[in-house]
């Protein structure tokens, strides 16, 4: 078990994080994560990738979550109005923010998909499976996420310059 | 070609899903057609600038969070905002199992006590299996408008087990003060995320702390009463001071 949490800690920290917007949650459902799998590791269909299992727990837990709480807190984006340039504000350690603001906006099934292609570099196929969907509809959350995402985004002049 | 087609290609190729016969259509799109370019360009952008998004590193203490918790012997469904055991027995496993669980415990002399911040003490708990989780001898309730939660005093011989378990919206300092109560401070047993500070002096503990909490404060009786006669008594006021001048003073008491 060791190995698995020192394997899969990060990745599956960064996905919370990138579903909540918040460290402390992302730490929680991390560790709910680790706790699900260990309670269920008898229950493991092996057919199924150890990551989609574990990923599914934590998409699953972080919507939960989101639920329970039935608002969502707003993103503290604290990014100066005035660095709008990417390499700037990678540089400042606030691309961090614009991009977490704007993934907040989303709705958590659109947010999931984004997360778990750009975030965690699942295919397709993989996020259907962790998901429980068709691919033919991964496809298109992911087009729909991103078109909300890019119209955000450009709205604040980081790209489509 | 239509808009649903294009949009598909250029997703596809975007997401590393192109295949070579795709491949060949898109190069034909794009050659044909300037909103296509421009579509793809956004796009890549869009997932450019996410890709130069650097990964985040969790809690140093993850980890080991994460180890403790699963090692517990017997543990039950444990989950960090939802345990549903007491502190007092989660804790009590920790020490049956004689695992640490980020706990600082140390024991000094009272004329060696001066304040001390506690953070960097690391050690094993006692083996102690006969800890409870029966029903607290005192327990106090806070309501404030930016902390909830509660405190509940347990007791093992002459071991006391002071349980925090609250939400503040902000930082809260809390001060313990057993002056004259025959008290020393025994130990502190963290299961909070962003562990709180410490200050420890011979007759009071200063805390500071803030967001979800559950510690445990172990105090113990200096003198021996392991008698089976001895008589338990002792009064622990507590006082959580916060933001903005919000207080809420409260007495636990043992006896």
């Amino acid at each position: 078990m060791e190995t698995l949490v020192k394997r899969y800690e990060k990745p599956i920290y960064n996905a919370a994080y990138r579903m909540l917007g918040n460290p402390d949650d992302a730490a929680d459902i991390t560790q709910i994560a680790f706790l699900k799998v260990f309670e269920n590791f008898d229950r493991y269909n092996p057919k199924f990738k150890f990551f989609s299992w574990i990923y599914r727990i934590t998409v699953n837990e972080s919507i939960n979550l989101l639920k329970r709480r039935g608002y969502q807190e707003p993103f503290d984006d604290k990014h100066p109005s005035e660095l709008r340039d990417p390499a700037a504000l990678v540089e400042a350690g606030h691309l961090c923010d614009c991009v977490q603001g704007v993934l907040m906006e989303l709705q958590e099934e659109y947010r999931a998909v984004i997360v778990l292609r750009h975030f965690t570099e699942c295919s397709y196929h993989e996020i259907g499976e962790i998901l429980q969907i068709p691919d033919k509809t991964v496809k298109s959350r992911l087009y729909t996420a991103r078109q909300i995402m890019k119209e955000k985004i450009k709205a604040q002049g980081l790209i489509g310059k | 070609m239509n808009d649903k087609k294009h949009i598909e290609l250029i997703q596809a190729e975007l997401d590393n899903e192109l295949t070579g016969e795709q491949k060949v259509e898109l190069d034909a799109l794009l050659d044909a057609s300037a909103d296509a370019k421009a579509a793809r360009k956004d796009f890549r952008d869009l997932a450019s600038l996410m890709g130069q998004v650097p990964p985040r590193q969790p809690p140093e203490t993850l980890g080991q969070n994460i180890l403790a918790q699963i090692e517990l012997p017997g543990r039950q469904r444990a989950a960090p905002k939802s345990w549903a055991m007491p502190a007092a027995a989660r804790v009590a496993m920790a020490f049956a199992a004689g695992i640490v669980v980020t706990i600082g415990l140390f024991q000094l002399a009272p004329a060696d006590i001066g304040p001390t911040d506690t953070r960097s003490l690391v050690g094993a708990m006692v083996n102690d299996q006969a800890l409870t989780d029966e029903l607290p001898l005192d327990r106090i309730e806070v309501g404030l408008d930016t902390l909830h939660g509660s405190v509940e005093l347990h007791r093992n011989n002459n071991l006391l087990m002071l349980e925090f378990e609250f939400e503040a919206m902000g930082p809260v300092d809390l001060a313990l003060d057993f002056a004259g109560q025959g008290l020393q401070f025994e130990g502190f047993a963290n299961q909070s995320i962003t562990p709180p500070r410490l200050q420890v002096s011979t007759d009071s503990i200063g805390i500071a702390a803030s967001g979800d909490q559950s510690f445990v404060v172990f105090l113990a009786y200096i003198d021996d009463k392991n008698d089976k006669n001895a008589v338990f008594e002792a009064r622990i006021a507590l006082e959580f001071n916060l933001v903005g001048g919000q207080t809420h003073q409260s007495v636990l008491t043992d006896r």
